[in-house]
């Protein structure tokens, strides 16, 4: 008997297991192959730690500054405000420098690791906004009113906010150094060099893993031991606040605080307005600034790994989602997930070299992170669903399928959803695999923008970046349309 | 000394009709027992005076200090109107020691660290001041949310029930430093129950709370029993 419970648990989490193992192949081949007599490059890494940091510093205080805001007031359009402020995270921050330097020549001059960090901060401030925000979930009400009966407000929020939120702070700075050490664009736009500009650069001259080994190891084992020291207070908030606690109550907010919430959407306008100037200073358009295939390809390959992802995590993590298991999947999803997709790429580069040249497709690079990603999605979601819940819908039917389809997935979408388009945004706004995996004469919109930004006249460049982010809404949009449409309607 | 005085307030709550048009006067320097049915909207008033909630129409006024008047566009924030409030759950801050609560509180009041320390010592937790809530027993946490609203140099207390989660020698003895605390502030103590036992041994008035309006009461739980 007990023998087959332990082979019955073994069983549910033997699926998602699997997924993960596979997802970090192409590091494991890489570690596997690295030469140990060479010397590590850990110079060039504090470098990169000096740009990271800042720019984590800033995402850390305009996200956590915005979350307050948002989290204890309440006014007039305040979701649009809110989704305005957390979507400069669809889109790289190159993505939306180059915007915001079509507005204004003076931005074009701006190099060296400081601005960037600031652009860095401000693209990724949404992360530290969203964890924080979620912080706020679950602080008990009435400790928040207690605080606003006896306090001033600024005695308030540090005395009383600020050390409840700590942990969501914290995540967030690390979260945002990890993201950062992955980013090579900005590094290149701002011309300095970090460790992943060093890696991108190096493997596409020479495409010889080994040159780019004494990088990426210690990039590795720094990605890992951020990820280990974020993982305790970001899955902490965000797990905490699904469990439905009270939060803190928002009051009615003065007319600054609603200009100090509305600037986002100003900061996010900028750029786009940039691109849109750009396109019609043009005057007529000439030529198409990208082909249909692109376009297609590029939609494309973001969907299908959306769905991809989600539909394997649900197949896989569905039987192991009461498994005592499941931190360990959690925790190990965060870690995957955190290792930039270039890395990926050149993992699988070498995997594809050792099988003799095998040319890999970029979907299969972007794959692991985006089943990491579905797999904190997943298991964040099934927080919310209550126990009582699925336990009345397994006395009601018999078939586990109809179960999971009438009762948990509905119960689930958003978190599905999101997770689909974030996945899509990931894949879509992607340059490093594009460049490293991409065939000959294939191109993605995304990789052509930032192409086009070293030398294109301004007027292409805006009409493409407008592409692009037509190209991202529909990405998005149809992402996730596939889990909202199948389950919305009984959620 | 300064009575409190409700008049024609109108508190919606989720877009529903709470206390329709309540009107009452809270003697100064007496404990008023405010009673009423669960779910009558007995904490929905309490949370209107202290300025948690913002009532549609109506006048608050403690004395000759107007808290808010809808008419003349007065609206006081809660940290301006010097309540003392306990809360059914306490609220505690869970990362401050006790001495740290009233501490702070104390300082926004313009109390000195040892005239806070004073009111820690007033409601017999000298010797805890280093421990945090989660290191203090049911009984002793009520004390501190108590000394907490005192530190604040309030001119009334507001209390929402928040005796009724211990046992009853505890009870008996918040019952005495209840007593013994109230005469002390400007203003009314009002203490929010449903129980008869609360009611029974601190109501020096009454004022009842049934389909949204208030009314002075005769000791309705003894009705009741």
């Amino acid at each position: 008997m007990n023998r087959t419970v332990r082979f019955h648990a073994f069983s549910t989490v033997l699926p998602l297991a699997v997924v993960l193992l596979l997802a970090i192949v192409p590091l494991v081949f890489l570690l596997a192959h690295s030469d140990a007599t060479v010397t590590l490059e850990w110079a060039s890494l504090w470098r990169t730690l000096a740009f990271t940091c800042g720019g984590a510093f800033v995402g850390t205080m305009i996200g956590g500054a915005l979350a307050v805001g948002f989290g204890t007031h309440l006014m007039p359009g305040q979701r649009w405000l809110l989704a305005a402020a957390i979507a400069p995270i669809a889109a790289p921050p190159g993505f939306w420098w180059i915007g915001a330097t079509r507005l204004t020549t003076a931005l074009g001059s701006a190099s060296g690791p400081a601005p960037a960090a600031i652009v860095a901060g401000l693209a990724l401030a949404p992360v530290t906004l969203v964890l924080v925000l979620a912080a706020l979930r679950q602080v008990p009400s009435n400790i928040y009113e207690a605080a606003r009966l006896t306090l001033w407000p600024l005695t308030r929020i540090r005395a009383i906010l600020l050390p409840l939120i700590m942990p969501s702070l914290l995540g967030g700075f690390l979260l945002t150094v990890i993201l950062l050490l992955g980013e090579s664009e900005l590094p290149f736009l701002f011309g300095f060099r970090t460790v992943m500009t060093d890696v991108v650069t190096t493997f596409s001259q020479t495409f010889d893993v080994r040159q780019v080994m004494p990088l990426i190891v210690p990039l590795l084992l720094t990605i890992t031991a951020l990820g280990i020291a974020a993982g305790r207070p970001i899955l902490r908030t965000v797990f905490a606040s699904s469990r439905g606690a009270q939060g803190v109550n928002p009051t009615s907010t003065s007319s600054l605080a609603r200009v100090a919430l509305a600037l986002p959407v100003a900061a996010m306008a900028g750029p786009i307005l940039g691109y849109t100037l750009a396109a019609v200073r043009g005057g007529a358009p000439g030529r198409t600034v990208v082909d249909t295939t692109t376009i297609f390809a590029s939609i494309a390959e973001a969907v299908v790994c959306a769905w991809f992802t989600v539909a394997l995590v649900l197949l896989t993590a569905y039987p192991a989602r009461r498994s005592r298991a499941a931190p360990i999947f959690v925790w190990a999803s965060l870690l995957v997930f955190c290792v930039p997709a270039g890395i990926y790429a050149i993992g699988w580069l070498a995997v594809g070299q050792s099988l003799g040249g095998y040319a890999v497709h970029p979907l299969i690079a972007h794959a692991p992170r985006g089943v990491a990603l579905a797999v904190l999605a997943f298991f964040l979601g099934y927080a919310r669903v209550p126990r009582s819940l699925e336990d009345a819908g397994a006395l009601a039917w018999a078939s586990r399928v109809r179960q999971a389809h009438v009762i948990v997935l509905p119960l689930m979408v958003g978190s599905l959803a999101a997770a689909a388009a974030l996945v899509a945004a990931l894949t879509y706004a992607d340059r490093d695999v594009a460049s490293l995996l991409l065939a000959p004469g294939a191109s993605r919109l995304t990789l052509n923008l930032y192409l086009a930004s070293a030398n294109a006249p301004s007027a292409t460049l805006g009409r493409l970046a407008l592409v692009v982010l037509g190209g991202a809404a529909a990405s998005l949009g149809l992402a996730a349309a596939a889990p909202a449409i199948l389950w919305w309607r009984r959620g | 000394m300064a009575d409190l005085l409700v008049n024609d307030l109108v508190v919606e709550r989720d877009g529903r009709l709470v206390l329709d048009r309540c009107s009452a006067r809270f003697a100064a320097g007496r404990r008023t027992v405010l009673w009423g049915s669960s779910g009558s909207g007995k904490s929905t008033l309490l949370s209107t005076i202290a300025g948690l909630l913002r009532p549609r129409s109506g006048t608050i006024a403690l004395g000759e200090q107007v808290l808010f008047s809808s008419a003349a566009g007065i609206d006081l924030p809660p940290h301006q109107r010097r309540i003392g409030f306990v809360f059914q759950d306490l609220a505690l801050w869970p990362h401050l020691t006790a001495g740290e609560h009233v501490c702070l509180v104390g300082h926004s009041a313009g109390l000195t660290k040892a005239q806070a320390h004073d009111v820690l010592a007033s409601v017999g937790l000298e010797r805890f001041g280093q421990r945090r809530p989660g290191q203090l027993s049911g009984g002793e946490q009520q004390r501190l949310a108590i000394a907490r609203a005192l530190a604040g140099q309030p001119s009334m207390l507001l209390l929402d029930e928040p005796f009724s989660s211990v046992d009853r020698a505890a009870r008996k003895a918040l019952y005495a430093l209840l007593a013994d605390v109230s005469p002390r502030i400007p203003g009314p103590t009002i203490y929010v129950t449903h129980q008869s036992e609360d009611a029974t041994a601190l109501a020096e008035a009454v004022v009842t709370l049934e389909g949204g309006s208030l009314a002075p009461g005769e000791r309705p739980w003894e009705a009741e029993c």
